[in-house]
């Protein structure tokens, strides 16, 4: 990858500096990365009409780990993970967290590619074998990544334009369905069980953000990081706890906790004066929008991965051969959507290593090696 | 038609292909050994004719001037540069003319003096006529360009309401002159340079200089120097050779034929590129945005132009979105519509034989083709082919049950919302036709990751290091003023902040008053 | 990357590739507007014989131009051993696959509601993601649901929509049924709250010698099994205990001698707010329904001038008496008849009061019978309309 304040003439011809993102379109991405996923998969948890209080701690506790986040790119400005990794451990294990963490890349871009393609599958398109629909989506993201990271920002920075507008549309229209009360009775459920789903959220979506740390080279050097992550987390979070609540006080504990998909089953039922009825579509496309979003981050971050362990530059091919790496570890990862759902259990556990373990070892590492580097100058 | 060469090739080289003569000769001081070797360079070209002049006080000096029979001016051969020869007392010495010449014999505005055959050449076949004097070592190159260009009036492709109706002609002096007029001021630069190994088009590079964004100047300038090719009949030509994204069907830089927008244009800090024989104009760099802005945007109230202004990006969606999503609709998400409407709609293509997304495409493509025939079409005939279009496609095929009513609908509003944005008609043909491949395929995923890919594209776009779809993206106040509507002039406060860094258009804005 | 010709050839063959997946594959789910029925109602009997679900399906008919009297529709009968087994063995009889997606009614008859229970029956409606959860389930009072579909509407000539359409505008003009999405009834079903289902009820009478559908009370349920019915006039009543009336009349006798025999005022109800309360005093659980309703003297039977501030006071008097008498009859026979809390008490508790409800849930139904429930109704009589 090109390195800091090093010109080079791109494909286009043109002379250009490293890529840079703003403040503003770093917090879009960080806002449309959390929406992808989890606005179609629902954040019940079993906690029925006391989810958003899950919902709210687990971003407050994804704040509390993005603080750490943010604190390794203070440290370390300018550069991104894998660069920071090897800097502070060396050559080998640097290549070991380098390696770890591209595979939690790959297998978070194919979590989310396969979660995509259930939900098509079951919602829209029966009989399309779910391999053709992962592959177009592979290709769109492909052609993100290949595009580079100010293509992917400005492209984020319209999409959470449209994203919003879809919630607030449907938020408005369902004024006619809504039955406030359904929000009560509050905290029918004790701490432990609320505890417990927060855990479970904050592994997913928000201690995701780690992924960030790999493109995070883009950032510039004045830039506060943690504003970006906390005013990222913030407003995803509003908006994740919005659509919740949207979706509660239409559909009611049962439907909800039962439904696989409720933004969806919840846009179904918005119906004013027939003609803003049937616009479950505009959902549909608000999602992929955000799984386009997610995947070409995480595919991102795993090309550049790929590239410092390989020390190869850029070009197709690499976008071709994670592109595949991610397709067959989505194809194959589960066989039914119950086991994609339960899979989410297991997940909290077997991301720790990578959302906590590694980021909080690479933050004493890049204290001790600052402290260092301050007490010889 | 001519080709780019590949070879790097000297001009003096391509010119010994075709000529024996050796162009890097000085010049003979005899007289008769001149006009042989330039007998010799241009044989065979019955259309160059010498005449021989002796002057009538001093009959040992004698001249003689080489014209390029139809590209010079008889008038002021005969007048300016046959009868002063003739006539003039001035001349005495052989061998020591050349002086006294210019400044007291030639009644001609321009004279160049050379002692290069390629220059003669050049002069000669642009239409200077070229003065041999005896005894001298170098030849005079007199400006009398006489030939026909076409006048000027409004150019067909680019019609207005109310504003100039001036367009560009083919003739580059003149289309200079327009822009001149226009632009008043020191700070306008102009610059030639030849093109084409053949042709040796001028080319000609205009800017303003405290406006214009230096680096695009440069990256321009490097980009020309690397030009190789046959010859340039058409700015577009140029246009293929230096655009970023070449593989992209958008436009990587702008076409007018108009001096007012060309004039516009400069004031933003963009460049201008003026090819001879071309009444197009290039103007780089270039934005998405100006797909979508008309110079008639500035003529007319802008209310009124704003709401035309939306309308376009509106159309440019719509042509692109509508066949994909009638055919969503229709084949796929049958729950988008309304029961009555699925059911009229259901009614209409029980007896169709095609399935939609098949017939959609053969409509369109049928468009396509009424739409190149009436462009082609001898004005007379074109009454006769709307008929066949309207009749046989519209009436006909639908009683016949061939199509179904409601893509005759679909097609036509497609067609039509096409024609509202001309600057986009290469990209929206194939944009259209893969859109409506990848939602007949994998239907809603397919339309939508289809814009997402088109999106990515446009995003992708850059003209001369600028990503063109700059402003759009930030919606600030100060963009917005001239993207999605059309702002009234006295707050029009600042130039496109990406193009120049020379931001302030107007030093006292936003009054209300336009001081 | 490669040069040339190679990378020309390379970047044909991928856009081959791409493209023959794409296409040759058939675009699997391509289905056209002529391979499908529109289906636009369900009637689930019960086949006495072989114990199977006998579907009666009412679907567009797409055969006619349009132009004359408006779609008609036409009648498709399918067996199966389950809902969705139905469904499909109705393939075996059509050319057409039947489409869901506009679905507006499912009618049930009473028998399966009665010995059965009707979940297992709408569960496959909401489990398919074609059927709209918005579409409204109904019992049929006759003998069997076959019976409603059959029958003819007088507006239209398809049923469902028919009866889907008026049960929309129930309780805006007529208030005499309840209109409840099948989702929110299914979230009753299921739900922890003690509530008790109730769902619209729909019988034949004749209309010019033609049969025709009407919508004719409600069904009570107790879990999923029908219990009974409430009378159009009940329902009227019960609809203000559960604030979802909005339109309406309401009929009084003026006197007393009038009582039995004749009714001479009536109220066109504008507005309706029901407020709910309750309290507990660690027995016995009473509960208030405070009624305030908004309402203009649309006829009046008797010589009174109801321009005059006394007799508008007088009215008021009466139409409250009979109000709460009418309301009171309505929850007892509730109580005690049916024994289901209709009207949402439970839920009310559940949600001011988690702890209290938690006690009470056990027994609730029983618990429910001998609530005592007061009535407190408030007329506002806003105007007469044309005359004094």
């Amino acid at each position: 990858m090109i390195k800091q304040g090093e010109v080079v003439t791109n494909e286009r011809g043109i002379v250009m500096q490293k890529e840079m993102i703003s403040m503003r379109q770093a917090i879009c991405m960080i806002t449309l990365f959390l929406f992808g996923n989890s606005a179609l998969m629902g954040m019940g948890s079993g906690m029925g009409q006391d989810a958003w209080i899950a919902i709210v701690i687990g971003a407050v506790l994804g704040s509390l780990i993005s603080l750490v986040y943010a604190r390794v790119i203070r440290l370390f400005p300018e550069r991104n993970l894998y660069d920071i990794a090897q800097a502070i451990f060396g050559k080998i294990i640097g290549k070991l967290i380098i390696v770890l963490m591209t595979w939690y890349a790959i297998h978070l871009a194919a979590l989310v590619l396969r979660n995509y393609s259930e939900f098509i599958q079951i919602v829209a398109l029966e009989e399309t074998p779910q391999l053709a629909m992962m592959i177009v989506m592979l290709l769109i993201t492909g052609y993100m990544a290949f595009s580079g990271i100010e293509v992917l920002s400005k492209w984020v920075v319209i999409a959470i334009v449209l994203v919003f507008m879809v919630v607030l549309f449907t938020v408005v229209l369902s004024i006619k369905q809504v039955t406030l009360t359904n929000i009560l009775p509050v905290m029918t459920h004790d701490f432990a069980a609320v505890g417990s789903a927060s855990l479970k959220l904050f592994a997913f979506p928000f201690a995701e953000t780690v992924i960030f740390l790999a493109l995070a080279d883009s950032i510039k050097k004045s830039d506060n990081p943690y504003k970006i992550y906390l005013y990222g987390i913030f407003i995803g979070a509003m908006i994740l706890i919005v659509t919740f609540l949207r979706n509660l006080m239409i559909l009611g504990v049962p439907t909800l906790e039962k439904a696989y998909f409720p933004s969806y089953t919840a846009a179904r039922i918005i119906n004013i004066g027939e003609l803003f009825s049937r616009i479950e579509i505009t959902i549909f496309y608000n999602l992929i929008l955000g799984g386009i979003a997610k995947i070409s981050i995480c595919l991102f971050a795993a090309i550049k991965g790929t590239e410092i362990l390989f020390n190869i530059k850029s070009n197709k091919k690499i976008v071709f051969f994670i592109s595949f790496i991610i397709l067959l570890v989505s194809r194959y990862q589960y066989n039914s959507v119950m086991e994609m759902i339960k899979f989410i259990d297991i997940y909290q556990v077997y991301a720790v290593p990578f959302q906590i373990v590694i980021p909080v070892l690479v933050w004493i590492g890049a204290e001790i090696k600052t402290r260092k580097k301050r007490k010889t100058t | 038609m001519l080709k780019k060469s590949s070879e790097k090739n000297k001009e003096t080289e391509v010119s010994s292909d075709c000529s024996p003569v050796n162009l890097n000769q000085a010049l003979s001081t005899s007289l008769e050994k001149n006009i042989e070797t330039l007998k010799a360079i241009f044989i065979d070209d019955d259309t160059i004719a010498t005449r021989w002049i002796t002057n009538c006080h001093n009959t040992i000096l004698q001249y003689c001037i080489v014209q390029n029979d139809g590209l010079v001016s008889s008038v002021i051969i005969n007048e300016n540069i046959i009868k002063p020869l003739m006539l003039s007392e001035a001349l005495l010495n052989k061998g020591q003319q050349i002086d006294t010449l210019i400044q007291q014999v030639l009644l001609v505005n321009q004279v160049k003096r050379t002692k290069e055959w390629q220059e003669i050449i050049e002069a000669v076949t642009y239409g200077d006529t070229v003065l041999f004097v005896d005894g001298e070592k170098e030849a005079l190159l007199l400006n009398s360009k006489g030939f026909n260009v076409r006048g000027i009036d409004e150019p067909s492709g680019e019609k207005i309401l109310s504003g100039p109706r001036e367009g560009f002609c083919e003739a580059l002096m003149i289309n200079l002159s327009l822009v001149k007029r226009r632009l008043r001021t020191n700070e306008l630069k102009i610059k030639f340079q030849s093109l084409g190994v053949r042709t040796h088009t001028q080319v000609c590079i205009c800017y303003i200089d405290s406006i214009v964004n230096k680096k695009v100047l440069e990256e321009l300038q490097q980009r020309l120097e690397k030009i190789e090719i046959d010859g340039v009949l058409d700015s577009h030509y140029i246009t293929e050779c230096i655009r970023d994204s070449k593989w992209s069907p958008f436009r990587a830089t702008g076409y007018t034929e108009r001096p007012d927008v060309v004039v516009a244009k400069l004031l933003e800090g963009r460049v201008a590129l003026f090819v001879d024989g071309s009444p197009v104009a290039l103007t780089l760099p270039y934005l998405f945005i100006e797909n979508f802005q008309s110079n008639e945007d500035y003529y007319l109230s802008f209310y009124y132009t704003s709401f035309e202004r939306i309308l376009r990006i509106l159309s440019f969606l719509l042509t692109l979105m509508i066949p994909s999503i009638f055919i969503l609709i229709v084949a796929f998400h049958h729950e988008i519509l309304p029961t009555t409407l699925l059911i009229n709609i259901a009614r209409e293509r029980l007896g169709v034989p095609l399935p939609a997304g098949l017939e959609a495409v053969i409509m369109l493509i049928l468009f396509d083709i009424l739409k190149e025939t009436g462009i082609r079409l001898p004005s007379g005939i074109g009454q006769a082919l709307s008929i066949v279009g309207a009749l046989v496609i519209g009436q006909a095929a639908v009683e016949a049950k061939l199509v179904a009513a409601p893509m005759v609908v679909i097609i036509a509003t497609t067609a039509i919302t096409g024609l509202l944005v001309p600057k986009l008609n290469a990209p929206i043909v194939y944009i259209r036709l893969l859109l409506l491949a990848l939602s007949s395929t994998l239907g809603l995923l397919g339309f939508i990751l289809g814009l997402a890919g088109v999106l990515i594209h446009i995003l992708n776009l850059y003209s001369f290091g600028i990503p063109q779809l700059t402003p759009m993206e930030h919606l600030r106040y100060q963009e917005v003023k001239d993207i999605y509507i059309r702002g009234p002039w006295w707050k029009m406060m600042n130039r496109p902040s990406k193009l120049t860094k020379n931001k302030k258009r107007l030093e006292n804005a936003d009054r209300g008053d336009c001081d | 990357m490669l040069t040339g010709v190679i990378a020309i050839k390379r970047l044909f063959s991928i856009l081959l590739i791409i493209s023959l997946c794409l296409l040759l594959s058939g675009c699997w789910n391509y289905q056209g507007l002529n391979k499908i029925s529109i289906v636009s109602g369900v009637a689930i009997d019960r086949n006495v014989d072989n114990h199977n679900y006998q579907l009666t399906i009412e679907v567009f008919d797409l055969s006619g131009s349009g132009k004359e009297g408006g779609t008609k529709s036409q009648i498709v009968e399918a067996e199966g051993a389950t809902i969705y087994d139905a469904v499909r063995n109705a393939k075996k009889r059509l050319t057409k696959k039947l489409y869901f997606s506009d679905m507006q009614l499912v009618v049930i008859s009473n028998q399966i509601a009665r010995e059965e229970g009707i979940q297992p029956i709408l569960d496959w409606f909401m489990r398919n993601e074609k059927p709209r959860e918005t579409f409204a389930t109904v019992i049929s009072q006759e003998k069997t649901a076959k019976e409603i579909l059959t029958a003819s509407g007088v507006d239209h000539k398809i049923v469902a929509e028919e009866i889907e359409k008026i049960l929309d505008a129930d309780n805006r003009t007529t208030a005499s049924t309840k209109n409840i999405d099948t989702y929110k009834a299914m979230n009753i079903l299921q739900g922890k709250e003690g509530n008790a289902l109730v769902l619209p009820a729909v019988h034949c009478t004749s209309n010019q010698d033609k049969k025709v559908v009407e919508v004719n009370g409600c069904a009570i349920f107790k879990g999923d099994r029908l219990l009974g019915y409430l009378s159009p006039e009940e329902t009227r009543y019960y609809l203000f205990a559960v604030d979802e009336i909005e339109g309406g009349i309401l009929t009084f006798p003026f006197n007393e001698k009038n009582q039995d025999t004749q009714d001479n005022l009536t109220f066109e109800i504008f507005k309706n707010k029901t407020k709910r309360s309750y309290s507990y005093d660690g027995n016995r659980l009473k509960v208030f329904f405070d009624i305030k309703t908004t309402v203009a003297l649309g006829e009046v039977g008797i010589d009174i001038d109801v321009s005059k501030k006394d007799n508008i006071e007088k009215i008021k008097t009466v139409a409250v008496t009979v109000f709460s008498d009418r309301l009171q009859t309505v929850i007892k026979k509730v109580q005690t008849e049916f024994g289901c809390d209709v009207f949402e008490i439970g839920t009310m508790i559940s949600k001011k009061d988690p702890a209290l409800w938690s006690q009470l849930k056990e027994n609730w139904n029983i618990y429910f019978q001998g609530i005592d429930v007061e009535v407190r109704p408030e007329f506002e009589i806003i105007n007469t309309a044309l005359t004094k």
